[in-house]
């Protein structure tokens, strides 16, 4: 059986992209049947990746575009002939 | 942007056209600003580092080698210089991840309060990101993020990139990302955990 350590250090990252093979798989899984806690990690674990990704997707200010725009114009050359 | 419409366009910056970086800023501009804002985590930083990136891409593209890809060469550039930008200016504590990462026992379970241990806050209405108040939680929790994690995470879970070419990024192995990119993940759970989760029941 494996202990929680070994499935959130060794194998819950290969699991949730499903990468593991069937084996030990099979054997995360039902070590998260029977364990709470570390079925409350893998949840909180994939939803952490989502609210990362969904905090992270930012967009370049308009404003900013201009500015550099902008600079790039003035710090380099026109089309050349 | 298909290769051909690429290799066109570096073929212009080679003979001095810097009209190209146009079509370039269009195409890139919001990438690499996410990844410098992502690394360096503030407006001014990442706006200077875009800057660099396309005058290093206007004045370098000599050294471009055609068979990699425009992609992965500018994510490899503007990461390096985001790094560089808040090396020395750093005068924000950075706390090592070692002390973010979950702990365990000896016997394998995990070391800490019960209740802190079995919350599954992923359902929770308040980690939703509509709100204002999540959004600065989840934001601090990035902040609290040593830089080079950072990197690796914009990458991989804001980029999309595998872990292959997030790899050939940032010169490293395929396992030295892998190891990062869960280490990562793991402590900025943790701090999620720490801001979501149960607190201690208040007596009024």
């Amino acid at each position: 059986m494996l202990t929680c350590r070994d499935v959130i250090e060794d194998f819950l990252a290969d699991y949730v992209e499903g990468t593991l093979s069937l084996g030990v798989r099979l054997k995360v899984k039902l070590h998260l049947r029977l364990c709470k806690a570390c079925m409350a990690y893998l949840r909180t674990y994939k939803r952490s990746r989502e609210l990362f990704g969904q905090a992270g997707r930012v967009e370049m200010p308009e404003e900013m575009k201009a500015i550099l725009r902008r600079y790039l114009h003035e710090h380099l050359p026109k089309q050349t002939p | 942007m298909d290769r051909e419409t690429e290799l066109a366009l570096i073929a212009r910056l080679r003979a001095g056209d810097g009209t190209a970086l146009e079509t370039l800023m269009e195409q890139y501009g919001s990438k690499i600003y996410r990844l410098a804002y992502g690394i360096t985590r503030n407006m001014a930083d990442a706006e200077e580092v875009v800057q660099d990136v396309f005058l290093a891409l206007f004045r370098n593209i000599g050294t471009f080698e055609e068979r990699s890809s425009l992609g992965t060469w500018l994510y490899r550039v503007t990461t390096n210089a985001a790094l560089m930008k808040r090396r020395g200016k750093r005068t924000e504590h950075e706390v090592s991840l070692e002390s973010m990462l979950p702990q365990f026992l000896p016997d394998g379970h995990r070391a800490g309060d019960q209740s802190l241990l079995i919350a599954d806050w992923s359902q929770n209405p308040e980690a939703d990101l509509r709100s204002q108040e999540t959004r600065a939680i989840v934001n601090r929790a990035i902040d609290a993020l040593p830089q080079q994690y950072r990197a690796v995470l914009v990458l991989r879970d804001i980029e999309g990139l595998s872990n292959e070419e997030v790899a050939e990024v940032l010169g490293e192995s395929v396992s030295a990302i892998k190891s990062r990119l869960h280490r990562g993940r793991m402590a900025f759970r943790e701090e999620l955990t720490r801001l979501f989760g149960p607190r201690p029941t208040q007596v009024i």
